[in-house]
């Protein structure tokens, strides 16, 4: 598949499920937004919002905790699929600075002001990029816990663009002049523009569905090392790694751990020049 | 990875480990920083009593489940339902507050049925009150030039009677603050004041009552 298809695919995506929730705002229906979703009184559940809110409110919501681990199984079932194709977040980079991804290319940027000369792709980085993550994710449970309610939703960026969206809405119907439509877009450029790797490195929600994708085994990219120019010619491609805006090793790892951080975006397949890696759908 | 290190950026950071465990402690540290002072500050600033959809009383209950999922606000069928602003207070944007001037409460219970978390917890029709409604003299066309008791009618709970020069009197024992007397004021018509929302009886929460009151 080109690569620009499968991004325009993935556009499409996150604007089909941002456009539904909009839609479903605008005529009242009473769906929700990727906070909790659903119809009736059935709701898919943020699962980070569920953890934040069970912890708060010192209770476990025995019909959440269903809802909670109906969505990690699912993220066991085909990874972190949310990252990549519906989280409104890679939209909003797009539209904001043309990017869908963060690309390794930002991070090299980033590493000097760091004060470190680290190799991009050294293995132990990798490993630890990951678990940033999974830092942020014990932060916000603990904040949570201590403060007595979701503190991490309150800069949420995935319920900070809905919630732009909707207080646009109830401004357009009802004359509602808000500083939310002025702060909540700042908050989210300062999220995306200032920490660039944001999705890859600090998202707790990332982080928290990660944990569950450890054990996923449908859906993982493969290398075909018959096809890998790095196995065959002896040269140093490198093109699938510094495609991955998750700095996954696919040459390295074994097919678990470091390959859970895997949003199936195909960039990787999209950038072999040989395509050797593939996908279990095509 | 320390033997590549260039001897500038090694001094630079002997004192505090590695250079990754540094990366690492300056992310905790800031996320920690962050999320805690934000938690501090929302808790510390002021906040108002605000009108929360029924079962929704309970508000230290209530700010610790709600997710700001927007599914009670869509759903609810009088359109009364909307949301708090920052310039209510950190803690409080974008959670449901009842806005009276759009619609008034009928206690379907729908807000609660669609609420994950419990934030709106199932309430007794008989007892709840989501606040109590209150007559503004300088505002209420009754108070100042009589006549009016288009409230008085609309209140399906007779809360809501004349005293003796025909002005509107709330028996707070009847009025569960379903707010169809705001709704229905036509102070706002009638007397064109400024902004969108002025009512001659508005509905406020229970744990401040507003001032110039009946």
């Amino acid at each position: 598949m080109n690569r620009n298809r499968t991004r325009a695919l993935r556009l499409t995506t996150m604007a089909v499920v941002a456009s539904g929730v909009i839609i479903g705002a605008l005529r009242n229906v009473g769906i929700g937004s990727l906070s909790a979703f659903g119809v009736e009184n059935i709701s898919a559940i943020c699962p980070l919002g569920y953890l934040e809110t069970a912890l708060a409110s010192r209770d476990i919501m025995p019909y959440m905790l269903l809802s909670f681990l109906v969505i990690a199984g699912l993220t066991v079932l085909l990874g972190r699929v949310f990252c990549g194709w519906i989280c409104p977040i890679p939209l909003v980079r797009k539209l904001l600075i043309n990017e869908v991804d963060e690309g390794q290319k930002a991070f090299t940027n980033s590493a000097p002001n760091e004060g470190a000369a680290v190799p991009v792709l050294e293995d132990g980085e990798t490993a630890k990029s990951s678990s940033s993550g999974l830092l942020i994710l014990g932060v916000t449970l603990g904040s949570s816990a201590v403060c007595g309610f979701p503190v991490f939703c309150l800069i949420c960026p995935i319920g900070l663009v809905l919630a732009t969206l909707f207080a646009l809405i109830r401004l357009l119907n009802f004359n509602e002049p808000t500083l939310d439509l002025i702060v909540f877009p700042v908050v989210i450029i300062v999220e995306l523009i200032f920490f660039k790797k944001w999705c890859s490195k600090l998202c707790p929600v990332g982080a928290l569905l990660s944990i569950f994708s450890r054990f996923n085994r449908s859906l993982v990219p493969t290398v075909d090392r018959s096809l890998c120019l790095e196995e065959n010619c002896d040269t140093k491609c490198q093109q699938c790694r510094s495609a991955c805006s998750f700095g996954v090793d696919l040459k390295n790892s074994s097919g678990t751990g470091d390959i859970s951080s895997c949003t199936k975006c195909r960039e990787c397949a999209d950038n072999c020049p040989v395509h050797a890696i593939r996908f279990p759908w095509r | 990875m320390s033997q590549h290190k260039p001897e500038k950026v090694q001094s630079k950071v002997i004192s505090l480990a590695s250079p990754s465990r540094r990366t690492f402690l300056k992310i905790t540290g800031g996320a920690f920083g962050l999320l805690m002072g934000l938690g501090g500050v929302g808790k510390i600033l002021p906040r108002e009593a605000l009108l929360r959809p029924p079962g929704g009383q309970d508000d230290t209950s209530f700010i610790s489940r709600c997710l700001r999922c927007d599914r009670c606000r869509s759903v609810c069928p009088t359109s009364v339902i909307g949301l708090a602003h920052l310039s209510d207070s950190i803690l409080d944007a974008r959670t449901p507050v009842m806005k009276f001037h759009l619609g008034y409460c009928n206690f379907c219970n729908k807000c609660v049925e669609v609420c994950p978390t419990q934030a709106l917890k199932p309430f007794d029709i008989k007892t709840v009150k989501i606040g109590l409604a209150t007559v503004k003299k300088e505002t209420c066309i009754a108070w100042d030039s009589g006549g009016c008791m288009v409230c008085m009618t609309a209140c399906p709970y007779h809360a809501i009677t004349l005293d003796g020069q025909s002005r509107p009197v709330v028996d707070s024992h009847k009025c569960n603050g379903c707010g169809i007397c705001e709704k229905v004021c036509p102070s706002l018509v009638m007397r064109s004041y400024a902004g969108g929302n002025i009512r001659g009886i508005v509905v406020t929460p229970i744990s401040r009552r507003g001032e110039g009151s009946v």
